[in-house]
């Protein structure tokens, strides 16, 4: 592809999540919705068939009245890179359609919904429920059609969709960047979530480029990655003081250290908010 | 052969080696994908220019500044104004989900009036000239004008003036808004500060290094939304309720007082800042007045030890926060429980402001501070009495006729049975709302206002900023249905009564509204936004640094006002629990809102109630069990969620669920909060001020 033709490095998107700036208000969630047409159901309390591309989970410390603590987890798909980073993510590795692909001039996992036939091997695949299906054609009553983006094509029954990083907004500002014969700017491509978070929870950009806030970011003390264990190399990161919530980020043994696998935090935080 | 799923996929496996070759599974899969695709029709959505119009929200007392989205002559999105000082480019999920209450399934079409029986949903269409004579000659022919009562989603306001100069018409002094913390805290004001008539109480919590909040959800919506917000992930917290709300959890330190005692909680901080001689002598010896009396009085009656028995906060914990409080540069202490959508009695306001008096945080930077009237050209009077005057309209055989515009009292006012059945009482009941809400269901009138995405409206903010505020709603797009801006129907209407020609001699609402408007009209219409000076920071106070005297008040009626009921019959507590999630005001979530709200609150129609492990093992139930919540108001089915957050004996419901009308999305979901809330009067004020009630939780 020449579109980057003044910027040969190849990207690498990436999201950083401060846990602890994180209030649960659900913004993030509903501008998402807005962003990327999501459809709608009369019943969203079923979280089986509820479609929510990035999904805002609250987690406790487990501990008894008054010493318990929760924290919430905002989840998108984690654009996971695969063993060694280089591409076979989970999904993208199980998709007998090639309907989801892996791009390595981006980072960003593709789903490309005329090309889905709904077998959902990727959903089995996917460690982090990020993937979700269409078991109907989408019903938007009254004229709520009147409010679908143009940006971002309406789904069908029979797809899986899920969170794209926004990418539309990426070939909007890559495709201005390439008339003016430059590079995206960090602000210029930033996701709907990101935009929304009135905490400025969430940071995004390149998490190749030293210029941009996720590269320090994702290096923090505080940072870890979900499932880091499972080696899906996901592109989201984690910040979090608080020892419990680092640990909840893997499926470690009451008794066990936190592997020594690569962006595995260590074990200093002393807890607490 | 049977092929069972073991010989499928071996089929599978074996056909896979030899087919990759060929061109044919990719043409299969091709097939199969548009095989499954059959489309029953294809929304395309249309595209246009591309542009963002202005805007402000009008969902909840917060006043944020939108950006709206727009492709040609559709609204995609919402978005936050960037450089508004309110809301500085974000928004709730609320706001932001406007667009889809706009077009969305419960939008009224048009002018109508009831046909059969109250609430039964028939309707019949009527134009507009029809609509305004049929409400004109309604009015125009009731006996008494006292009988007639209005609600008004604002305290002040163009729309406001409007409807009070239509009570002063008829002869009704009954102009009503919902009642909310600020009218606990102006009452509060006006005895310790002194107050002008539409002067109000502000936080300045920017310039705060220490929130200590006495129940307020800081974090779900207390204020306005989505500045607290902000603050609550940027400054230091002490929370003090019953709950692990957000706001709780995000806290430096959370003392979870018994639910409806954060006040006497107050009064034993400040006794103990007293004790320890903690409080700020310069100023409350400079600048004050009552100290000597209101400080013997606390340490007769709200001593850490004492209050311990009403609060159950150990007084080393009361210390600690005293301690807290008083080596804190800038700290202030609000209260208000929740959103701050009930008052509190004014006792506990009293105490709220005897706090930050004791740290001398009243009229300076992250204060307590007093914030300018707004200067309207055409105002609103201030109602007196106005506690009395909302219960008398739970009170059957009281009114006549009601005018709604904007606070949908069958949802928000409807605190018990009794209270449901005397609104479904009142003679006429005419609703303004754009919105197929609860009252709307109930009126025999409809006269449906624009979305705040369809007009042009002043929105004056009273959510606890710093300074006065008033926002504009712009008409982003034109309107969707056959809707009317109220302010345009009042015109109409008001020339159309009796007398009322002179009052109502405007042209159109678009004049009256910057004739209204006065001296704030240049900026509204150029920048969306109107912001006063700082008061406190004005002339000599400047240079005093402090500008105010401060008289410490020994309240009069009780601080913490007790639940009605017993406790046999009702064991435990129920409190409402608050989200930014769920929109616990007039209008209701949208289908998008509805999507965020969490499996452990709702699930398939109804609503979870959270309590301790030790709570519900008592009560002989078990995570997920079906029980029915009752209180001396009401009861309703729940499902049981184990929290380990909760108080042992409190059960906690969320607020804002539990609506009977707007649409499939929301309607029939879950339990309101409000309905067994039921009412705990301030004798001070008059106001409803209940904090939760007594409650049985029993399974099945
Ligand atoms: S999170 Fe799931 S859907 Fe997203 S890339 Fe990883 S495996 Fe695929
Ligand atoms: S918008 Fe930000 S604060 Fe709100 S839930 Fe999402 S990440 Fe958390
Ligand atoms: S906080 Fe209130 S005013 Fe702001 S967007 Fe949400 S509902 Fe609207």
């Amino acid at each position: 592809m020449n579109t980057e033709s003044n910027e040969t490095r190849a990207k690498k998107f990436g999201m950083v999540i401060d846990l602890d700036k994180c209030t649960g208000c659900g913004s993030c969630m509903v501008a998402c919705s807005a962003e990327n047409n999501i459809p709608v159901r009369k019943d969203e309390s079923d979280k089986l068939l509820s479609i929510t591309w990035i999904r805002v989970y609250r987690i406790t410390n487990g501990k008894d009245f008054p010493d318990t603590e929760i924290c919430y987890f905002p989840r998108p798909c984690q654009h996971c890179g695969g063993k060694h980073d280089d591409g076979h993510s989970p999904c993208v590795s199980v998709c007998p359609a090639t309907a989801t692909d892996y791009d390595h001039s981006t980072g960003i996992v593709s789903q490309i919904y005329t090309r889905c036939f709904g077998c959902r091997y990727c959903m089995a695949a996917c460690p982090y429920h990020a993937r979700y299906f269409n078991w109907w054609d989408p019903v938007w009553p009254a004229k709520l059609e009147e409010s679908l983006s143009p940006d971002v094509s309406p789904r069908m029954r029979g797809v899986v969709e899920k969170c794209s990083f926004c990418f539309h907004r990426y070939q909007l500002a890559r495709d201005k960047a390439y008339q003016e014969e430059r590079d995206v700017e960090e602000m210029e491509y930033q996701t709907a979530c990101t935009q929304a978070c009135p905490s400025g929870a969430i940071t995004f950009g390149d998490l190749n480029n030293p210029d941009h806030a996720v590269y320090t970011l994702k290096k923090d003390k505080r940072a870890f990655r979900l499932l880091e264990r499972l080696h899906t190399n996901p592109k989201v990161y984690y910040l979090s003081e608080r020892e419990w919530v680092r640990r909840a980020g893997d499926n470690y043994l009451s008794n066990e250290e936190p592997t020594g696998a690569p962006g595995a935090y260590e074990l200093k935080g002393k807890g607490g908010h | 052969m049977k092929i069972n799923r073991r010989h499928f996929l071996a089929l599978g496996m074996g056909a896979t080696a030899g087919t990759l070759l060929s061109p044919l599974p990719w043409k299969l899969t091709d097939d199969a994908s548009i095989w499954t695709q059959n489309w029953a029709w294809t929304p395309v959505p249309e595209t246009g220019e591309y542009l963002y119009t202005g805007g402000a929200c009008t969902l909840c007392p917060g006043g944020c500044n939108l950006a709206v989205r727009k492709v040609g002559e559709r609204v995609v999105k919402i978005e936050g104004q960037a450089d508004s000082p309110v809301n500085t480019g974000d928004l709730c999920g609320v706001g932001l989900s406007a667009a889809q209450l706009l077009y969305g399934p419960s939008r009224i079409e048009g002018p109508m009036a009831r046909e059969g029986k109250r609430g039964e949903g028939k309707w019949k269409r009527l134009t507009w000239e029809e609509a305004e004579a049929q409400l004109a000659k309604k009015l125009n022919s009731l006996s008494d004008g006292k009988g007639v009562a209005a609600l008004s989603a604002f305290r002040s306001g163009s729309v406001s003036a409007l409807i009070q100069r239509l009570l002063d018409t008829l002869g009704s002094d009954r102009f009503l808004t919902l009642p909310s913390l600020h009218d606990s805290l102006e009452q509060a004001m006006a005895l310790t500060m002194g107050r002008a008539p539409g002067e109000g109480v502000g936080f300045d919590t920017e310039n705060t290094d220490l929130i200590l909040s006495l129940g307020s959800s800081v974090a779900e919506g207390w204020g306005s939304p989505v500045r607290m917000v902000k603050a609550a992930g940027a400054k230091k917290m002490i929370q003090v309720e019953p709950y692990l709300s957000t706001t709780a959890s995000m806290a430096d330190m959370w003392v979870p007082a018994k639910p409806g005692t954060e006040g006497v909680f107050a009064l034993s901080v400040a006794a103990a800042m007293v004790q320890e001689k903690l409080y700020d002598h310069i100023f409350v010896s400079t600048a004050t007045e009552g100290f000597p009396a209101f400080s013997a009085w606390l340490l007769e009656n709200y001593t850490p030890k004492k209050a311990e028995a009403v609060t159950g906060v150990p007084p080393a914990m009361v210390k600690k926060v005293a301690v807290a409080f008083a080596g804190a540069r800038r700290p202030v202490a609000l209260c208000g429980r929740g959103k701050g959508e009930t008052p509190v009695s004014l006792a506990e306001a009293l105490a709220v402001f005897a706090l930050n008096a004791l740290k001398g945080s009243v009229q300076r930077d992250g204060g307590l501070v007093k914030v300018g009237a707004l200067p309207y050209a055409v105002a609103v009077a201030e109602s007196e009495a106005m506690g009395e005057k909302l219960a008398t309209l739970t009170e059957k055989g009281k009114t006549e006729l009601l005018l709604d515009w904007g606070t949908n009292p069958f949802y928000t006012l409807a605190t018990s049975k009794k209270a449901a059945e005397a609104l479904a009482s009142i003679g006429t009941i005419v609703s303004f709302s754009p919105y197929m809400d609860e009252t709307a269901a109930m009126a025999d009138l409809i006269l449906p206002d624009h979305t705040h995405l369809e007009k042009m409206q002043d929105v004056p903010v009273r959510a606890g900023l710093e300074r006065s505020t008033v926002t504009l709603t712009q008409a982003a797009i034109a309107p969707v249905m056959d809707t009317k801006h109220t302010g345009e129907v009042l015109i109409s209407v008001g020339a159309q009564l009796d007398g009322g020609r002179d009052a109502f001699s405007w042209d159109d609402y678009e004049s009256y509204l910057e004739e209204s408007c006065g001296e704030m009209w240049e900026s509204l219409s150029e920048n969306g936004l109107w912001q006063g000076d700082i008061a406190w920071k004005k002339g000599l106070e400047r240079i005093l640094g402090t500008s105010q005297r401060f008289t410490f008040v020994i309240p009069e009626g009780p601080v913490a006002l007790p639940a009605e009921g017993s406790a046999s019959s009702h064991p435990l507590t129920l409190v409402p629990s608050w989200s930014l999630r769920i929109s616990s005001g007039a209008v209701a979530d949208a289908p998008f809102t509805m999507k965020t709200i969490e499996d452990r609150v709702l699930t398939e129609g109804v609503s979870h109630v959270e309590l301790h492990p030790s709570t519900a093992r008592k009560a002989g139930l078990a995570q997920g069990d079906t029980a029915t919540l009752a209180t001396p108001f009401g009861s309703a089915k729940v499902r049981v969620t184990l929290f380990e957050g909760v108080m042992p004996g409190v059960v906690a419901l969320a607020a804002g669920l539990g609506h009977t009308a707007f649409d499939g999305f929301i309607g029939g979901k879950g339990t309101s909060y409000t309905a067994l809330s039921g009412t705990m009067v301030d004798s001070a004020t008059g106001f409803n001020c209940t904090w939760g009630a007594r409650a049985s939780l029993a399974k099945g």
